[in-house]
């Protein structure tokens, strides 16, 4: 298992041999995506083997007994049972002989068992006394380890981060073919895969919090890898300070976490948050007395929906598009805009008990997911919609997690990561081979693209399948599970289920619409290629290619070459089976095992809201899913129909809705509003900041006036000259013995006329004999 | 007249009780003490300050400041033979302190020279005068 610190470093040493060497060494495209590509694979196979040998120590009872026991004493400490808890011999103990009837007690009930590898203490620091919660006046030494946590979750997370995207690396390959600076590209990728691993195998808050940020910079480089396309900038630059914000309420969480648990290890925070009682439900909770858990859970959540794009900040994950297509893919589809669900997920414990933050987290994902949902009914762009479509699609994962379903949460995550990488994937195929240019993303220009594009086309209906959720296909398991868990919800009342359900229920319908939207205008219906930019006289967007002159009309759109459709093909087969990893019990009453339910159970924590056992197959859910599956059935033929069939109907309703169609086709204003009323009252604060700035600044700028006008006359004596400076110093060296030594010398050499004192020790040295 | 005699008579009696300028020089040649060596050393000493304060070329200055080390040296290596012939316990420090000025001297000679050559390529001037920026 201690391949499992290998399994960030291997990207570390890409980012390191291609940032550094490659163009030095005047690496081949060839020689760079091998070496990218071969480390994400190598970090797979760690990951693997790793996990596969965390499956057998997770069952083994000794590990068990001793998670219990560690488990116990943490509760004891924060319930204030026990001693002063010391975190430095707490992490080097023995496994401790448990007693038998304590093993025997809780024998069926697994509990986590994260194996923890630490490489160096970080940050020690010092006693500190805890101020919050149930143990405030306690003390804890505040010490944080560079250390990577293999359990359950992380290791379900780095298999798929690392598979998904060893897939995307090769796609890289053909895509960026022919780029100036492939090998920045290959080594921000291989930098954000060493972020992104740190941030999921991270032990403490700290450590995720590096990957945190690091996935920040590296998705800010990469949205912002075309330096000559100003929009790539601007978009950057928005997606790093939306996610600021967010950080923001991380730094809160963590701080308020030491300050209650006193300690940021994930192990020993979830294993005490097990131990608290519930907290109020409602606006009292939101004060540290009474509800410490809530504001944690709720300042979680905060930097969550910064980095997951959940509303009020998820407007840059659409402008992020701007970056190359595989970066799309990548971060802001399959693996970094999920980090924020994995954190829910990681803090169950804190978010259970607080129901109001995990009423929050439902209400804010159910809203993403039907805003994100509508806005992409109307977008142009390929790769806009299909990032509203994440968005949306996020939305349901903190829906899932919101309503108390960790488990359909993350198995959502893991689906999605197939399916939605596949779908972009497809979509920088059809970028790459629908123009001349390579870069037209307008699907106004595309149309009947599946004469030319058969293998993009059929893999992309896979992956459309699957986020529609039709059975048998890997996003209608996923989704499937967390509206049932919606309806079904322990945490809140049944009312509040049923409208987060409908509105779920209402805004697959609407992704289904939008989804097959998306295909009908790319592959099927007239062919619009020839009215594309490219082919107009003088056009103006620069490609980065330099050419401008209007592209042969006997241009036919292309397959992609088989570096970049076998990723498709690998990932469209993922977006049909994975579903089969977590078919929900209730479905097949227990016939067919719910893999990815039983592995995460034992990071779920299930004190508050215990599992129902599953009795038989329920027809309520079959009914549901049925349900589901003809809604979005016939939403699709609604696509199909109106896009297809009657393409002039779309141009028609759009008139006559005219104010929805606004609304959605502006992004429900949401931009404008930031702009208007946050970034206009901040200039406006700012006015009167200057103000209080110049004051201020006067005032300081006073004291250095005096301080230079009165060094006028003392500041000559610096001359420069070294001579000058020689010379003070020998006239004090000889003042300075002359001072010392002329006492010294009036004593030995010249005798005075007065007669000498008595003889004694103290008087001087002359009158010694 | 008596007077006169009288005062040659004395002359020559201290002439002949005394003895004369080169008696004394052979004298002290014979009985050389750590005080002529470190009158000599002063001189040394002050001559290269002297140096040092009034050149221009910093080559000079830089000579100068050897002639330091040297009157330096010379202090220690007199003290340290007035503690032979005292008997001395550690009679061989000032010995060793020498040969650790030289070698640092000749380190001290290999850097500064070198400073003076990228001086001189970046300031064209090796003149201590004109190299005054470091002021004000």
């Amino acid at each position: 298992m201690y391949l499992v610190a290998l399994v960030p470093f291997f990207p570390l040493l890409g980012f390191i041999v291609n940032g550094l060497f490659a163009k030095r060494l005047g690496f081949s495209e060839k020689v760079i995506g091998a070496i990218a590509c071969a480390m994400v694979a190598a970090s797979f196979v760690c990951s693997a083997a790793a996990v596969y040998e965390f499956s057998r120590h997770a069952r083994d009872n000794k590990v068990q007994a001793a998670a219990k026991q560690r488990e116990a004493e943490l509760q004891a400490r924060i319930l204030g049972q026990g001693v002063a808890y010391d975190a430095k011999t707490d992490t080097k103990r023995e496994a401790p002989e448990h007693k038998s009837d304590d093993h025997k007690e809780g024998a069926h009930e697994v509990v986590a068992t994260p194996y923890v590898v630490t490489l160096f203490e970080w940050m020690p620091g010092g006693t500190l006394r805890l101020t919050l919660g149930a143990s405030a006046g306690q003390t804890a030494e505040f010490s944080v380890k560079w250390a990577y946590q293999l359990d359950q979750l992380s290791g379900l997370y780095i298999l798929f981060v690392t598979f998904v995207a060893f897939f995307i690396h090769l796609f890289a390959i053909g895509y960026m073919h022919g780029d100036p600076s492939f090998h920045r590209f290959f080594a921000y990728l291989n930098l954000f895969m060493f972020m992104m691993l740190n941030l999921v195998l991270g032990a403490n808050f700290l450590m995720t919090f590096v990957g945190w940020e690091g996935v920040g910079l590296a998705s800010y480089l990469l949205i912002g890898y075309y330096l000559k396309k100003p929009e790539a900038g601007t978009a950057a630059k928005k997606a790093f300070v939306m996610n600021r914000v967010g950080d923001f309420g991380l730094m809160l969480a963590m701080m308020a976490t030491f300050a209650v648990f006193g300690t940021l290890d994930y192990a020993d925070v979830m294993a005490m948050a097990k131990a608290l009682p519930q907290e109020p439900f409602g606006l009292a909770a939101l004060s540290f007395t009474t509800g410490t858990l809530t504001v944690i859970a709720l300042l979680i959540f905060l930097g969550a929906a910064g980095k997951s794009a959940q509303i009020p900040l998820y407007t840059w994950l659409p402008d992020a598009m701007a970056g190359p297509t595989p970066v799309s893919a990548l971060i802001h589809a399959a693996t970094m805009v999920t980090a924020g669900v994995y954190l829910v997920a990681r803090c169950n414990p804190l978010f259970q008990r607080a129901p109001t933050a995990m009423l929050t987290v439902a209400v804010i994902g159910i809203a993403t997911a039907f805003v994100a949902a509508t806005i992409g009914i109307t977008q142009t762009d390929i790769k806009k919609a299909l990032a509203y479509s994440t968005v949306s699609q996020l939305g349901y994962m903190f829906v899932g997690c919101g309503v108390g379903a960790f488990v359909a949460g993350v198995f959502h995550v893991v689906t999605h990561a197939f399916f939605k990488a596949q779908l972009f994937l497809g979509s920088g195929s059809v970028i790459h081979g629908g123009s001349p240019s390579g870069h037209q993303q307008e699907m106004t220009y595309y149309g009947n693209f599946r004469k030319y594009m058969p293998i993009t086309f059929a893999t992309m209906m896979l992956s459309l399948f699957a986020i529609c959720g039709i059975i048998p296909f890997a996003g209608f398991f996923s989704k499937d599970e967390i509206l049932a868990k919606t309806l079904h919800t322990p945490v809140f009342s049944h009312e509040v289920g049923l409208a987060l359900y409908a509105l779920g229920f209402l805004t697959a319908g609407v992704t289904a619409f939008y989804m097959t939207r998306l295909m009908c205008l790319t592959f099927f219906g007239k062919e619009r290629f020839l009215e594309g930019p490219d082919f107009q006289e003088g056009h103006s967007e620069d490609h980065g290619d330099g050419h401008h002159a209007p592209a042969s009309k006997d241009f036919h759109p292309h397959e992609s070459p088989l570096v970049m459709t076998l990723p498709l093909m690998v990932l469209g087969a993922f977006a049909v089976v994975a579903g089969f990893a977590g078919v929900s019990e209730e479905l097949t009453g227990g016939a067919f095992p719910n893999y990815v339910h039983h592995w995460l159970a034992p990071v779920m924590d299930a004190t508050l809201y215990p599992e129902k056992p599953v009795a038989g197959v329920n027809w309520t859910e079959w009914l549901l899913a049925g349900a589901s599956v003809v809604w979005a059935l016939v939403m699709m033929g609604l696509a199909y129909f109106l896009y297809v069939i009657r393409p002039e109907l779309p141009e028609k309703l759009a008139q006559t809705l005219r104010p929805l169609y606004t609304l959605s086709y502006r992004k429900w204003f949401w931009d404008e509003f930031i702009d208007v009323y946050l970034v206009g009252a901040f200039k406006k604060l700012s006015l009167g900041a200057w103000g209080v700035d110049f004051v201020v600044d006067s005032i300081v700028n006073l004291f250095a006036w005096l301080a230079r006008a009165s060094s006028v006359i003392f500041r000559t004596v610096q001359t420069g000259l070294m001579q000058n400076y020689a010379l003070v110093m020998a006239l004090g060296i000889f003042l300075f013995i002359a001072g010392m030594g002329y006492p010294l010398f009036k004593e030995l050499f010249m005798p005075t006329d007065r007669p000498s004192p008595p003889p004694t020790p103290q008087t001087s040295r002359a009158a010694q004999p | 007249m008596m007077t006169f005699l009288a005062l040659a008579a004395s002359w020559a009696a201290r002439q002949a009780s005394e003895p004369s300028l080169m008696e004394r020089y052979v004298q002290g040649l014979k009985e050389v003490d750590a005080s002529k060596f470190l009158v000599l050393s002063a001189i040394i000493f002050s001559l290269g300050m002297g140096g040092v304060l009034i050149r221009r070329n910093i080559i000079v200055i830089f000579m100068s400041v050897e002639l330091m080390l040297s009157a330096a040296n010379l202090n220690f290596i007199a003290f340290a033979r007035y503690w032979q012939t005292q008997g001395g316990l550690y009679a061989y420090n000032g010995h060793v302190m020498t040969i650790f000025v030289i070698v640092v001297a000749a380190a001290e000679a290999a850097l500064g020279l070198g400073l003076l050559l990228a001086l001189y390529r970046n300031r064209e001037t090796i003149a201590a005068d004109e190299i005054n920026l470091l002021k004000w």
